[in-house]
């Protein structure tokens, strides 16, 4: 897909899963640690943590830091 | 090799003076440059000449920054969940300053001489056919940009949304930081949406006007 046409498809995506309420990075990071052992232990995380979910479905950053997190977490290392 | 600490041990040994909060500082730099590659694997190989510095530049700040951030550590996770969550936003930091440091806010978000942001997202392959119903709803969009959004929020969006600049580098060259640009940009996302309600359009009328060719 051309480049454009993706950013567009992305901000338009956005825009339709756009909340009210959202939370910000600084909020989201402080619950980070505990929602990525939950969703490394299978937890239901978009019933439980919600607007972590929400957060980071609109943040490419703090996902990306997510992710990451969550590699490390499914390491299994000592 | 010795048992895992629990989240009390970390603590308790982390506060103290003298041989036992230098085994515990040890340890826990082992268990961040443990961590480490697997997260940073989208961006560092072990094979990088770089990374290995890198990593010990990242362990020394973690460290003191878990030090100096000891009591905020509410126990709702692992310890160690903490410290790593705290190296990785660290070290993506680091590494998105250094990627992006020789690029410019404005050159980034502007467009060709005249183009303004719907011009930023039109795609120059369309059939003819299709062309003047995509300019008519790009016009749109962009007079919907132009009235709904301050300067500040066009910019950010096109630079983080459009251009894929990391927030917290924009919010840098802003004079702001990440928390205040994510509230701008979810602002001007609720107020983009009320808009295009408004007018009667949903997100999917936008997407199809532009999913043919």
């Amino acid at each position: 897909m051309d480049e454009r046409r993706k950013a567009l498809s992305n901000l338009i995506e956005q825009l339709r899963r756009t909340r009210q309420d959202e939370i910000a990075c600084d909020e989201a990071f402080q619950f980070l640690d505990r929602f990525a052992e939950a969703i490394a232990a299978g937890k239901d995380t978009a019933r439980l943590m919600p607007l972590v979910q929400q957060h980071l479905d609109m943040c490419p950053d703090c996902r990306e830091e997510f992710e990451a997190l969550l590699r490390v977490l499914e390491a299994h290392l000592s | 090799m010795s048992p895992a600490r629990t989240n009390e041990q970390w603590l308790a040994d982390l506060s103290s003076t003298g041989e036992a909060r230098e085994d515990a500082l040890a340890e826990l730099r082992r268990v961040i440059l443990e961590g480490l590659p697997y997260a940073l694997s989208n961006w560092l190989s072990p094979g990088d000449p770089a990374f290995g510095p890198f990593m010990e530049e990242v362990a020394q700040e973690t460290l003191l920054r878990v030090l100096d951030r000891l009591e905020s550590f509410e126990g709702r996770s692992r310890f160690t969940t903490w410290v790593h969550k705290i190296a990785v936003r660290l070290a993506l930091t680091e590494l998105r300053r250094k990627r992006w440091r020789e690029v410019s806010l404005d050159k980034l978000v502007a467009g060709a001489p005249g183009e303004g942001f719907a011009g930023i997202l039109a795609s120059p392959d369309v059939s003819p056919d299709m062309r003047s119903e995509q300019a008519d709803m790009l016009d749109r969009i962009e007079r919907i940009v132009e009235e709904e959004l301050t300067e500040k929020q066009r910019a950010a969006l096109v630079a983080a949304r459009v251009r894929g600049m990391p927030i917290e580098e924009v919010a840098r060259r802003m004079g702001t930081n990440r928390n205040a640009l994510y509230k701008l940009l979810h602002d001007a996302r609720l107020r983009l949406r009320q808009r295009l309600a408004s007018e009667g359009l949903t997100p999917e009328d936008v997407l199809a006007a532009f999913e043919r060719r």
